[in-house]
Order: structure tokens, then C-alpha cells, then sequence
């Protein structure tokens, strides 16, 4: 077996794996099944939210060693369907290394959905949020409207490569603000708190608040202690952002 | 009601596309989620507190995700991160913010420490679920 396609192949699969937003012991579990599938006396891989180490070695031979700093992190869950698929199929030897290097290159830059249909998919979150939380058929309408501008707010966001705390807190801001303003249009007729909990849907730290419990529980106190910071932090922009927009709607 | 679960379906729905859930699963994750929202309105209309309400709706969304991620071979997260989206306690995040700013210390200290028992309750729910698939993965 070729080693270093090997190595290649598993670190190519965290990689995926990590920057798409998979809980940390997951990917480790997977580099080290894949890695185990060469036989050597020593696979040992160590994985934090940020990056990984791994190590292949054998008394005979020289140590592959790789490390890999993952930076950009967004979630896409059906990479790592995928990859979890391709790394099941090799370890039963359904498939060859070969192939399912090819197969992970094709996987990294996997996209499902355009941006025009992500942007439909805030929309809906927003408007039937609200109808979750109890809202009106007129407060419904109008969320949906709010996701409209929170679509954008994330378009632009992406476009000018915002950091993703400052672009929450804003995109919460002006939600509150376009929200405020809505009702100081129509008084009495709409509940702004059902709106603007249903436009900040999108945004909860929804996937760093479980994988850092999953790690925790796996035992991963770093990486778990690294989520749970992150959660914390996100949750503290969307709390600020919303503390700015009713701020400044009120001294307008 | 069941405008309630239809509008958790579709919300759902929804952010799964944002997350990037695999196409053929979208549907799977999206009733999950309604599923969890139904055991969470029942548990509200019983007279349980929030709290556990929220603890049960984690629960059965834990359970469903792991037994879906068996039966579909898939990782429990791309059913997980969805599903357990409607009792994420952002509505109580918002309230925090919100009392803050309106300088009403009762009612920080209310909606924060509510807020924080979701969350826990919601952690218990799935450390709970995940130990007992674990069991059951190291007898197979």
C-alpha cells in the first residue's frame, strides 16, 4: 500500500471534515480508521476545532507525519455525509485508495444549493419561525419581508468577507431597527418580539452549541471548552446587535 | 397546533439549506424537527414546566436523529444540528438582551437564567441519548 497516498487521502477527509463544521472527534475518528487500514504498529491523530496532527509509523520505516491548520469553517453538512460515506466504503474495501482520493477531491468543493436558494431558505426560516412562535398572519408576512433584508445583509456580508461575529451583531441590529420601525408604522397591529426571535433563528450558534456538547461528552475537553466559547461568543454578538438596534431606534 | 408543526417543517426545511443537509435527507431532518416541536407543545399543554418541555422535545429529537443516522447510514449531525434548531433557546437570548438594555435587573436575571436551564436541558437531552446509542454500538 501506498503510504503517503494513504496519509494524503485520510488528511484530505479531516480537512473536509473540519472545515465543514463536523463535531472534532468524528474526525478523528475518521483519519484514524482510515489510517489503521494500512497496519502499521503506530497511528496516533490528534484534532482541536482549529486544525490536526497525524502520524503514521512503523519500526521499519520512516514516520509520516502531517499537520494541517484548517482556517475558513462553514457549515456544510453534506460534505461530511459524503465523506463519512467515501471512509466508510474504503475501510470495508468497497472501494480502493485510489478512488477514494479521487472521489475526496471532488467532495471538497461539493456546493448543493446556489445562492439564490439559500437566500429563499433564510426567508422561510424567518417568516415560519414566526408562526412557530406563536405570530399573526400579518406579523408572518411581515418576518418574511425582515428575511428578505437579512438575506441580503448575509449576501453582502459574504461578498465583503465580513468576520462573522461583527456581521451577526449588524445583521441583528438592523433587523431590530427595520422591525422597530415597522411597528412605529402600524402601531398596535404587530408583535415585534415574535418577528425579531424568528429573524435571529438563522444565526443562533445552533451548530456550535451541539458539537460542543457532543465533544465534551466524547470526552474532547478542548475542543468541546473551544465550541462552547465559540457558542458563547456568537450568542454574545446576536445579544449585542439587538442591544445596538433598539439603542439607536430609541434616540432617533 | 398543527399550523405550529407545519410552520417547524417548513422553518426547518428552510435552514437546512443554509447548513447544506444532503438533498435526499432534507425531508428527514425537517421532521424530525416538527416531531420535536410536536412532543414540546404537548409537554406545554400537559402543564410541564419550560423547562423540561424543552428536555423532553431534546430528547425525542436526540433519539429520532440517532435512529435515523442508523437506519439512513448517515452522521447523527446532519439530522442533529437541524432538529434540535426550534428549542435552541434564542428567544430567551433576545430577552436577555433586551432587559439589559431596559436596565430591568429582575428581568435579566429571569430570562438569563431561564435561557441557561434550556441550554442545560438541552445538553442533558443529548448526552443522554448519545451515551445510551453508545452502549448500544459497543454490544453489537
Amino acid at each position: 500500500m501506498d503510504y503517503r497516498l494513504l496519509m494524503d487521502t485520510a488528511v484530505l477527509a479531516g480537512e473536509i471534515m473540519l472545515s465543514s463544521g463536523a463535531e472534532t472527534y468524528r474526525v478523528e475518528d475518521t483519519i484514524a480508521h482510515m489510517l489503521k487500514m494500512a497496519n502499521l504498529k503506530h497511528t496516533h491523530v490528534f484534532v482541536t476545532a482549529t486544525g490536526f496532527f497525524a502520524t503514521l509509523s512503523d519500526p521499519n520505516m520512516d514516520a509520516i507525519t502531517v499537520v494541517r491548520r484548517v482556517e475558513k469553517r462553514s457549515t456544510n453538512l453534506n460534505r461530511i455525509y459524503l465523506v463519512n460515506d467515501i471512509s466508510r466504503k474504503f475501510c470495508s474495501e468497497e472501494i480502493d485508495l485510489e478512488k477514494a482520493f479521487h472521489e475526496l477531491k471532488c467532495v471538497k468543493s461539493e456546493v448543493q444549493y446556489s445562492q439564490r436558494q439559500k437566500n429563499i431558505g433564510v426567508v422561510l426560516t424567518v417568516a415560519f419561525f414566526c408562526v412557530l412562535l406563536g405570530g399573526e398572519t400579518l406579523d408572518c408576512i411581515l418576518a418574511a419581508g425582515i428575511g428578505v433584508i437579512l438575506a441580503g445583509g448575509m449576501t453582502i456580508g459574504r461578498k465583503i468577507k465580513l468576520n462573522n461575529f461583527i456581521l451577526d451583531g449588524i445583521n441583528t441590529a438592523v433587523i431590530v431597527m427595520s422591525t422597530l420601525a415597522l411597528q412605529y408604522i402600524l402601531p398596535f397591529l404587530i408583535n415585534t418580539d415574535t418577528i425579531i426571535i424568528g429573524a435571529i433563528m438563522p444565526m443562533v450558534p445552533g451548530v456550535a452549541i451541539t458539537n460542543a456538547i457532543r465533544d465534551t461528552l466524547q470526552g474532547d475537553y478542548m475542543s468541546g471548552g473551544a465550541r462552547m466559547l465559540e457558542a458563547f461568543v456568537e450568542a454574545a454578538a446576536i445579544a449585542l446587535g439587538a442591544c445596538l438596534g433598539i439603542a439607536v431606534f430609541r434616540n432617533m | 397546533m398543527i399550523f405550529q408543526i407545519i410552520g417547524a417543517f417548513i422553518a426547518i426545511w428552510g435552514f437546512s439549506i443554509l447548513l447544506e443537509v444532503p438533498k435526499k435527507l432534507l425531508i428527514h431532518t425537517s421532521v424530525i424537527a416538527s416531531v420535536g416541536w410536536l412532543v414540546y407543545l404537548l409537554a406545554e399543554a400537559w402543564g410541564i414546566s419550560t423547562v423540561m418541555a424543552y428536555f423532553w422535545s431534546a430528547m425525542v429529537i436526540s433519539l429520532l436523529s440517532h435512529l435515523a443516522a442508523r437506519i439512513l447510514k448517515a452522521p447523527v449531525t446532519v439530522f442533529l444540528i437541524g432538529g434540535i434548531l426550534p428549542v435552541v433557546p434564542g428567544a430567551g437570548m433576545y430577552r436577555t438582551a433586551y432587559s439589559i438594555i431596559m436596565q430591568s435587573s429582575d428581568m435579566v436575571y429571569k430570562n438569563l437564567q431561564e435561557t441557561l436551564l434550556i441550554a442545560g436541558a438541552i445538553a442533558v437531552a443529548i448526552f443522554i441519548t448519545d451515551s445510551l446509542f453508545r452502549l448500544w454500538k459497543q454490544k453489537a
